[in-house]
């Protein structure tokens, strides 16, 4: 293998894999990219056997060829070289040499024959793919990926579901204290599915959209490409894809606790509330992070209280004719559904003390969000 | 720091009474006191321990939250026929009113008597503040009930003032954060003599018993005042001429043995010098939480009582919730008519808080209880082994089957393991 690229398209191609590389695997060969000509490509790939990203760029091949080399070691090289082309030649031993083009300053990293490194999943050559735009995909995981709970022990809930009903999409997400629900439609898609995504795929899944709206915008022809394969989701994009190997679990269901109306609702501003909600937040236990909610007739109280230092109260004007009711809940659940949203006015919806809270935008009916309240 | 050891590894306070007397059968020689453990190693430290009683708790508080109460002759109780008295204000106790003494007996002692409703959550509220104020104080708070606490100040009188002062600032404070609450409070280097000087100034009482004088404020008192002199053990000593606990101070062991046996002579006559040393145990809050009630009419059979059952569950559950408060235990009680009483109960792994699970569990206790043609008069449920609720967050899908099979379950199990296979059966299965 010997080829010549940018410093620029190289950093791009190892920021975009080296984060999957696997540095704690008892597989060494894990902790390395695997570097891959295609005709005058460069291909780069890195996988923790859970997920596998590849990322391509144009380059100068003179030899084709591939080589593992190691991650890290390789982004740190690249990145002491001057800015212009660098040239990439496996020799001898499986060694890299990683050279400045046309200078002195030169790099020799110790890899691993090409080989031995595991093959990447495939989608099915049958697959369907389902092209959808990266917006649509980024806003899914933007507005429900807070909710997934970091228990890697329970793996239903330290995954996101994402169903496709139609024209239909919606992902899920729940840690068991809270649930969030977000749909959106993707018009010319059609399809009848649901998976089930890691936390850590999720988090993959969001940096891919990110960096396709970073670089082609919300344009035509910008989209993202899903396909099914084994066990495996695919993202493909123009010059690079995402596997992840599909959580194999149930996710709890869901529907069965979604309230199907609640017995009084508020209509709050929502950024009024972030700021209340934020103040009283200073004043909460940090243990609990809980916070009372108090409605009166015209008024919301909200109050914190930390049994150790002292507490804090403040009050917004509502319309509510209900009976008094006084809820408690961690304050964080409530600032996360209020801060994925960017709908003016938002309703709060609550039954009684030990019953879920939802949370919606008033103007729109695609987010939900579900608060389980705590005891006070 | 204290140099305390960890209460829970302490044995029994009794049974270390008596263990060290019983070393000498001869009884021990007097004025030579065991050292205390969690005394300091120098042995010169005597420990304040302060004994904090609210006055007529429940009472003060229906007085408080209705003023036209005040000055009136209030009784807090239950049912009027059948119920009992739960507390009463000093100008009841007048009329010879007291606590636990039946309905029907206060009324017939105080007929103009106003009689009020019970109203929990405003009495667990007010102990809440006072708990508060006195944990401001120290951490070592026994609380004994809603209304009552041992305290050891021993480590706080160089940052708080000695004994009286603290006893003064407790009074104070809680007075201003339960808006006007009275309390009486007895200082001492012992709970026992504590206690019993929280008792003789009431209300808004505060004795101090400074150490070295137990021997001599001790003396004056009657014997039933000593710890473990029922009406019975009381009727023997009168017997014998002993009236007040100057009498036991000055009787030998010998003679004492002869009508209490070896261990109980040692046990009073250690008591009646004001040598108690039992610790203060924060872990001890709360024992138990329950609910029950006497039938207008006695019921027979068991299915009159599931009904009462589902409520008393739910008013367990509701103050469980209240306190921030899970069981471990539930015990089902069951009064017949008689007047024998049966208890059944059931330690569950996982911790009881909601209605439907100790309703659940005390229905199936009821099964356990032979009922058949038995009339009842009482039916009770009560929680036990006490903790507080970690954490408090609720969660979504508790309600959802995929998630109520294993909690169940494994209430089955422990019964199961305690009971036997047949103890219990899945309802309708």
């Amino acid at each position: 293998m010997d080829v010549i690229l940018s410093k620029k398209d190289l950093l791009r191609l190892f920021g975009r894999t080296g984060g999957v590389a696997d540095k704690k695997s008892t597989m060494p060969i894990l902790s390395n990219v695997l570097l891959q000509t295609d005709g005058s490509t460069l291909k780069a790939s890195a996988t923790d056997l859970f997920m596998a990203v590849t990322a391509t760029a144009h380059a100068q091949v003179t030899r084709q060829g591939s080589l593992a080399i190691p991650a890290k070691e390789l982004i740190e090289r690249v990145k002491a070289m001057p800015e212009g082309p660098v040239q990439i030649v496996a020799t001898e031993g499986s060694t890299a040499q990683i050279k400045a083009v046309g200078l002195k300053r030169e790099f020799r990293l110790r890899g691993m024959p090409g080989e031995d490194f595991p093959a990447l999943p495939a989608p099915d050559p049958a697959a369907q793919a389902i092209n959808v735009l990266p917006a649509t995909l980024a806003d899914l995981v933007t507005r429900t990926h807070f909710s997934i709970s970091a228990d890697e022990t329970r793996p239903h809930l330290n995954s996101a579901l994402l169903e496709w009903d139609g024209e239909t999409v919606r992902m899920v997400t729940t840690d068991g204290h809270r649930l969030t629900k977000y749909e959106v439609q993707a018009p010319g898609t059609s399809a009848n599915f649901s998976l089930l995504i890691p936390l850590k795929g999720v988090v993959e899944l969001r940096r891919l959209c990110e960096e396709a709206r970073a670089e082609k915008g919300d344009k035509e022809g910008a989209t993202i490409a899903l396909l099914r394969g084994g066990p495996n989701v695919f993202f493909r994009r123009d010059d690079s894809s995402l596997a992840i190997k599909l959580v194999d679990a149930q996710f709890p269901p869901y529907q069965q606790v979604i309230p199907q109306k609640t017995a009084h609702a508020v209509h709050v501003p929502r950024t009024t509330l972030v700021d209340v909600l934020k103040a009283m937040s200073v004043a909460a236990s940090e243990r609990t992070g809980s916070v009372k909610m108090t409605l009166t007739k015209g008024a919301m109280r909200v109050s914190s209280e930390n049994p150790d230092s002292g507490d804090g109260v403040d009050e917004l004007a509502v319309e509510y004719g209900g009976p008094d009711l006084t809820i408690g809940f961690n304050v964080r659940y409530i600032l996360d559904c209020l801060g994925c949203l960017d709908e003016d006015e938002v309703e709060l919806g609550f039954s009684g003390e030990l019953d879920p809270v939802v949370v919606k935008p008033v103007s729109a009916r695609n987010f939900l969000g579900i608060v389980m309240p705590m005891r006070i | 720091m204290s140099g305390h050891p960890s209460p829970r590894s302490s044995p029994s306070p009794t049974r270390r009474l008596i263990r060290l007397a019983a070393a000498d059968p001869a009884g021990p020689p007097r004025r030579e006191r065991p050292v205390a453990r969690g005394r300091t190693l120098s042995g010169v430290q005597p420990r304040t321990i302060l004994h904090l009683d609210m006055d007529a708790f429940y009472a003060s508080v229906e007085v408080r939250d209705q003023p036209a109460l005040r000055g009136l002759p209030v009784i807090v109780g239950g049912h009027p026929t059948r119920g009992v008295v739960l507390t009463c204000t000093y100008e009841a106790r007048v009329f010879g009113v007291r606590s636990a003494m039946p309905m029907v007996e206060a009324r017939r002692r105080a007929p103009d008597a106003i009689v009020v409703p019970p109203r929990r959550e405003a009495y667990v509220e007010a102990s809440q503040q006072v708990f508060r104020v006195l944990r401001s104080v120290t951490p070592l708070v026994e609380g004994l009930s809603l209304d009552e606490a041992f305290l050891d100040v021993t480590a706080s009188r160089a940052l708080h003032g000695d004994g009286e002062t603290i006893a003064r600032k407790l009074k104070a404070r809680i007075r201003d954060a339960t808006r006007g609450l009275s309390s009486s409070v007895g200082v001492a280097g012992c709970k026992y003599v504590a206690k019993v000087a929280s008792d003789l100034r009431k209300p808004d009482g505060l004795v101090l018993v400074p150490p070295g004088t137990e021997v001599a404020f001790l003396a004056p008192l009657k014997i039933e005042r000593l710890w473990g002199v029922g009406p019975k053990t009381a009727e023997r000593l009168h017997a014998r001429g002993y009236r007040l606990i100057s009498d036991v101070q000055q009787a030998s062991h010998a003679s004492l043995a002869a009508l209490l046996g070896d261990e109980g002579a040692s046990h009073l006559r250690a008591l009646a010098v004001g040598d108690d040393t039992r610790e203060v145990d924060p872990s001890r809050d709360a024992k138990s939480i329950g609910s029950e009630e006497t039938f207008d009419r006695d019921v027979t059979g068991p299915t009159p009582l599931r009904e009462p059952i589902l409520r008393h569950s739910e008013e367990v559950a509701r103050r469980l919730r209240a306190e921030g408060l899970c069981a471990r235990v539930l015990v089902l009680k069951v009064k017949r008519a008689d007047h024998s009483q049966v208890t059944r109960r059931a330690t569950s792994d996982v911790p009881l808080t909601e209605a439907r699970e100790i309703h659940a569990l005390a229905l199936r206790l009821l099964e356990r209880v032979p009922l058949d043609g038995v009339r009842t008069r009482l039916v009770g449920v009560s929680a036990q082994a006490l903790e507080p609720i970690e954490p408090a967050q609720r969660s979504l899908f508790e309600q959802v089957e995929v998630a109520r099979p294993r909690a169940l379950g494994s209430v089955i199990d422990a019964i199961e393991k305690r009971f036997g296979r047949d103890a219990i059966k899945r309802a309708g299965g």
